[in-house]
């Protein structure tokens, strides 16, 4: 036999019915009831006199006649067995300790507290309770006697009634009570004005639950006191933060926004929040994840224009060609500059030189040629020009005679673009440029 | 689900029903006798045990607040009421000490509730309310105060001393 064995024997050997300890419990109960019943009490302090009269008769015995005695004992003997009786005989019923009234009972009782009896009202319970009628003394029962979900009853109706009176009444139980309840939008939304800073911070942790408009206006007046709440709140879901943090500006936003951006299923709304963030962390965000995702981010990145210039063109010159054609994508001096620059690059040259050729109808683009003309790498610039239309090219090459840092090239370039060879003045060039 | 029907009945015998504590005790009451006989000497200790345990929480159901289950909070009222009685009977009425080999099963069954009395608390105590109360392991540790795998260890060393005592398998 192992041990095992011999444990279970030995519950199975001592084990009892559970219709025998139900039996026990009513006798339980049943004393439990009898030793608060009032009159029990009294028909026992009537045996207690009866003793006491016996004691004292007995102590006068010499004074009394024997048949006397006798026909005394005999009475003061069946008083108190009767009594005894009346106290050990079991009722039909289990009463249970707090014994309900019957209905009858309670509508007087009811009215009688309505009408302002303290005692009547002491006796009423939460299961009596008519908040359609007295909510008054429906929560001053309930604040009396009942644990918080007491207040469900009367809180699933009223609750910044019930909120508002019960704080002054009963106000831990109101405060367990809300906090039980405020992932219920009408919850919040009644009582929102007058949560304390306290409140804030539960609602806070139950925000993540119930992302809604009163818990937002309840987290924006308490920012402060549930900021912690809000953070660690945003580093599981950042998503129903995104309003709320935007607005205090803080700077976390954009990381824990930006980590969707390695989920295939958030990548878009990921992008899109980060657009409604607009900053440079953001579009540090997306550069971080270009090589990776730059399909799905190239949308995204063009949509910031010009202020994702800079982040493409970082990446163009680690020689990411779909950072150039973004950059392509978007129009203005600055990705034109931007261009311009890589132009020049081994790494970007060729797809940079690609894009500006597709763009010489843009009205920045001939400034922008004739500006960076003296930047432009040679060989580039040579590429550039042999790219785009004399349209474009000469007006650009005769606003750079303009410039004593360009001159000399541009110069240069109108001579080889036209093979002709003129004082290098701008205003003969368009003259010239004019006629011919 | 055991839970839900004890949430239901506790909630009905908060609000005047006896007879849903009575739904109770005939769920739970034999695990609760089961650890009561743990603390005590004889069947009728253990009986009057079991009824102060289950009386006591049939007046305290109120404060009942429902953050663990009704038998995890059932059970620290009976090792509560147990530990009182143990701790105010077992001064004068020491166990055995060495139990002598037995040949009869009553007296094998009578040896190992000498064991089980022998053995410290804390061993014992795992020991009842897993093997007799059918409590799991993480319901133990919150009542004892513990982790789940310090009541596993207990519970094994509980095992290993009894079998030693008794000379049968582990």
């Amino acid at each position: 036999m192992n041990l095992d064995d011999l444990l279970l024997r030995l519950r199975d050997s001592e084990s009892v019915s559970g219709d025998r300890l139900v039996a026990g419990f009513r006798l339980e109960v049943l004393r439990d009831a009898e030793a608060v019943d009032p009159e029990a009490l009294v028909r026992g302090f009537r045996v207690d006199l009866g003793l006491e009269r016996l004691k004292a008769s007995e102590s006068r015995v010499p004074t009394m006649r024997r048949p006397a005695l006798r026909w005394w004992r005999i009475g003061v003997a069946a008083a108190f067995v009767l009594s005894f009786a009346t106290i050990f005989v079991p009722r039909p019923r289990v009463t249970p300790p707090v014994p309900l009234a019957r209905e009858s009972t309670v509508d007087e009782l009811w009215e009688r507290a309505k009408a302002g009896d303290s005692d009547a009202e002491a006796a009423l319970r939460p299961a009596h309770i008519r908040p359609e009628d007295d909510l008054e003394l429906s929560i001053r029962v309930l604040a009396r006697c009942s644990p918080p979900r007491a207040w469900g009853r009367t809180g699933a109706d009223r609750p910044e009634l019930v909120y508002r009176n019960a704080r002054a009444v009963a106000p831990a139980h109101a405060r367990q009570w809300l906090r039980a309840n405020w992932t219920r939008e009408d919850v919040l939304e009644a009582v929102a004005a007058d949560l304390d800073e306290t409140d804030a911070r539960a609602v806070a942790r139950a925000f993540a639950t119930l992302p809604s408009e009163p818990a937002i206006d309840v987290l924006r007046r308490h920012r402060r006191a549930a900021a912690p709440e809000i953070r660690a709140a945003m580093a599981r879901d950042p998503k129903p933060y995104l309003g709320l943090a935007e607005e205090l500006a803080w700077p976390e936003l954009t990381t824990a926004v930006a980590r969707w951006l390695d989920e295939d299923e958030t990548r878009f709304a990921a992008l899109a929040a980060l657009r409604e963030i607009g900053d440079d962390e953001a579009l540090r965000e997306i550069a971080a994840r270009w090589e990776k995702h730059a399909e799905d981010l190239y949308e995204g990145m063009r949509s910031f224009g010009p202020k994702a210039v800079g982040e493409l063109e970082r990446l163009a010159r680690k020689g990411s060609r779909s950072a150039v054609e973004c950059l392509g994508a978007i129009p203005g001096e600055k990705s034109l500059e931007a261009l311009l620059r890589l132009a020049g690059t081994g790494v970007a040259g060729r797809p940079s030189l690609e894009a500006l050729a597709k763009r010489p109808e843009e009205r920045a683009f001939e400034p922008v040629l004739a500006a960076s003309l003296g930047r432009l790498d040679r060989s580039a610039a040579a590429k550039l020009l042999a790219r785009v239309d004399d349209d474009v090219v000469i007006p650009a090459l005769i606003e750079a005679l303009q410039s004593s840092r360009t001159r000399d090239r541009a110069h240069r370039l109108l001579k080889e673009r036209t093979g002709n060879d003129f004082p290098a003045r701008a205003s003969e060039w368009e003259r010239w440029w004019n006629n011919s | 689900m055991r839970v839900d029907s004890d949430l239901e009945d506790v909630r009905k015998a908060k609000s005047g029903d006896a007879s849903a504590f009575e739904d109770l005790i005939r769920r739970h009451g034999r695990d609760v006798h089961a650890v009561c006989r743990r603390f005590t000497r004889d069947e009728h200790e253990a009986e009057d045990l079991a009824q102060e345990a289950l009386f006591r929480a049939y007046r305290g159901l109120a404060g009942f607040r429902e953050d663990s289950s009704f038998r995890t909070w059932l059970f620290r009222i009976v090792l509560n009421v147990g530990r009182t009685w143990w701790s105010t009977r077992r001064v004068s009425e020491a166990p055995p000490t060495r139990v002598e080999l037995p040949s009869t099963e009553a007296e094998t069954l009578e040896a190992m509730r000498a064991e089980i009395a022998r053995l410290p608390d804390l061993q014992r105590e795992v020991l009842t309310l897993r093997v007799f109360g059918g409590l799991e392991f993480d319901e133990i540790a919150e009542l004892l105060d513990t982790t789940p795998g310090a009541a596993r260890v207990h519970l094994s060393l509980a095992r290993k001393t009894l079998a030693e005592r008794l000379e049968v398998e582990p």
